[in-house]
């Protein structure tokens, strides 16, 4: 079997192994919901399960999985993830403030001491949970953008990576995660607005995990973006969260920072492929 | 370097099989007894919850127990002139060696944490499963939260003098400072507000509102949050100073 054939059927059971066990896991939450905790952190991890039962099903090995931490001239690539998460959810929380909550203005924004300090712990906890994101960066950064890369060209490999993770998130969607129940087309239209901005935000992971050769600073990034969801905290003291936070223009407001710092690593990602290729064909 | 990391796995493994070995045996003993109480009639479904909640505090805090415990071993075991001398010429130097140990010691804590977070899930798990009272409160992972940078923190003060003056003299920080916050709490115990310890009720709340972060006021949690992320840089910076000090600590090994 020729390796690009045995690459695409590596994708198709890394992505039915990924989605499978989510799928399983919220089912099997509804049913027995004294599980629910234990389903969650596979549903969390099941990328990760995913990389690594496919390698032991097609006999791939465990070559190329990108967890050398390779720190030595690639710290600016780990800081910076972190400073791109901190960025990306603080202009989220200033897009909710300037079209979701027009009655307040910036200087209500509930910014002392105790707020500092609650981002300060939010960036620290990075150390201690990056493990449950690395369940995710594991499985798309660390394999399947490498494996689309192999059969097809980097910006539809980015596309279709993007769009698998943000599927991945089906169910949760479907439970109202980021865009909440009360909006047309739910939870199909949700599905949707969830893969723009994985496609984008993926291809700023999958620029951190090129540069480094590593699947950290991808992770310390996710981590950091999830930890930091806390900026929530310095929207304006009394404003009406309802319509903040869980709802569908909500989810897309906080998204389009994501999309457009997103694009742009989606085209240096692309460039640099290209000058490669160009390279290349002059040798 | 990965070569180093697993020669610390093996000479360790002892260690982690006992530490493994020990957190099992809790969690199984504590679910018999918890099975025996509900039996019993001992608890209700909210004094059930506390008691779980004051189990798996304990649990998570002893784990890191051994691990304070468990972690200057790794630096004893390769007290010896020879291989300091063959790991200092070797590409890697003192300082891979001194990496090796500090991130090891980094990957068991991390490790501790996951392990104490799956233990605490499977445990609640198995609570509610056989004995029908659900606990997913999950509290005791801001305990393990703030002891893993806790003993980072403790670990960048003691590891130099271990590498400096050994694992003997290094052993005699680490009592100190157990001493020094032992003569604080005496202290504390002796002329301090000891209302919270009125009655078992009183206790629980006042630790549920410091382990949830709700007994602080806003410049407490400042401070604590410049505290946890300082113990990493602490651990960066004792590395360095161990880096340095890797030598002139060798000259005092056995041959």
């Amino acid at each position: 079997m020729n390796s690009k054939k045995m690459t695409v059927i590596r994708i198709i059971i890394f992505t039915v192994i990924a989605n499978g066990i989510v799928i399983l896991a919220y089912m099997l939450s509804d049913i027995f919901t004294a599980f629910e905790n234990l389903l969650t952190i596979f549903a969390a991890l099941s990328p990760a399960i995913a990389n690594v039962l496919t390698r032991l099903i097609t006999k791939e090995g465990f070559r190329n999985n990108y967890l050398r931490v390779n720190l030595k001239g690639n710290l600016r690539y780990y800081f910076g993830g972190i400073g791109l998460a901190a960025a990306l959810q603080f202009l989220g929380a200033v897009m909710l403030i300037v079209f979701l909550l027009p009655d307040y203005g910036f200087k209500d924004i509930d910014f002392n001491i105790g707020s500092v300090g609650y981002i300060l712990l939010s960036l620290s906890y990075i150390l201690v949970n990056f493990w449950y994101l690395f369940g995710e960066e594991f499985g798309w950064r660390a394999y399947l953008t490498p494996k689309l890369e192999e059969v097809m060209p980097e910006p539809l490999a980015l596309i279709v990576s993007g769009i698998i993770w943000g599927m991945w998130h089906a169910c949760p969607i479907a439970e109202g995660l980021n865009f909440g129940f009360d909006y047309p087309g739910f939870p199909y239209l949700g599905w949707v607005a969830m893969c723009i901005p994985t496609i984008f935000y993926g291809a700023a992971l999958t620029y951190l995990t090129k540069k480094t050769n590593s699947v950290f600073p991808a992770v310390m990034c996710h981590t950091a973006m999830d930890m930091l969801a806390v900026l929530g905290i310095l929207l304006p003291e009394g404003a009406d969260l309802e319509t903040g936070s869980q709802s569908f223009e909500a989810g897309i407001l906080v998204f389009i920072p994501h999309i457009i710092v997103g694009a742009v690593f989606f085209y240096l990602l692309c460039r640099k492929k290209k000058a490669a290729e160009k390279n290349k064909e002059t040798l | 370097m990965y070569g180093l990391l697993y020669k610390e796995l093996v000479l360790n493994r002892k260690s982690l099989f006992v530490l493994a070995f020990v957190d099992i045996v809790i969690y199984v003993l504590f679910f018999f007894m918890f099975g025996s109480a509900v039996k019993e009639g001992v608890f209700d479904e909210s004094s059930f919850s506390d008691a779980a909640d004051i189990f798996s505090c304990i649990y998570a805090l002893l784990i890191y127990i051994f691990v304070l415990i468990i972690l200057p071993q790794m630096f004893s075991t390769d007290e010896s002139k020879r291989w300091s001398s063959f790991v200092s010429s070797s590409p890697l130097q003192e300082s891979g060696q001194i990496f090796s140990k500090y991130m090891f010691g980094f990957i068991i804590l991390i490790v501790s944490f996951i392990w104490s977070y799956f233990a605490e899930v499977i445990f609640d798990t198995a609570l509610s499963v056989y004995y029908g009272f659900e606990n997913k409160s999950l509290l005791s992972l801001n305990i393990s939260s703030a002891m893993v940078f806790a003993v980072l923190f403790l670990g960048a003060i003691e590891f130099p003098f271990y590498v400096r003056f050994g694992s003997k003299i290094g052993s005699s920080v680490k009592m100190g400072v157990f001493f020094g916050i032992d003569l604080l709490a005496v202290i504390y115990f002796l002329f301090g507000d000891l209302s919270v310890f009125g009655s078992l009720d009183s206790l629980w709340e006042f630790l549920s509102e410091v382990i949830n972060g709700e007994a602080f006021g806003d410049t407490a949690i400042f401070a604590l949050s410049l505290c946890a992320l300082s113990a990493f840089g602490l651990y960066i910076l004792s590395y360095k100073i161990s880096c340095r000090l890797y030598m002139k600590g060798a000259e005092n090994f056995e041959q």
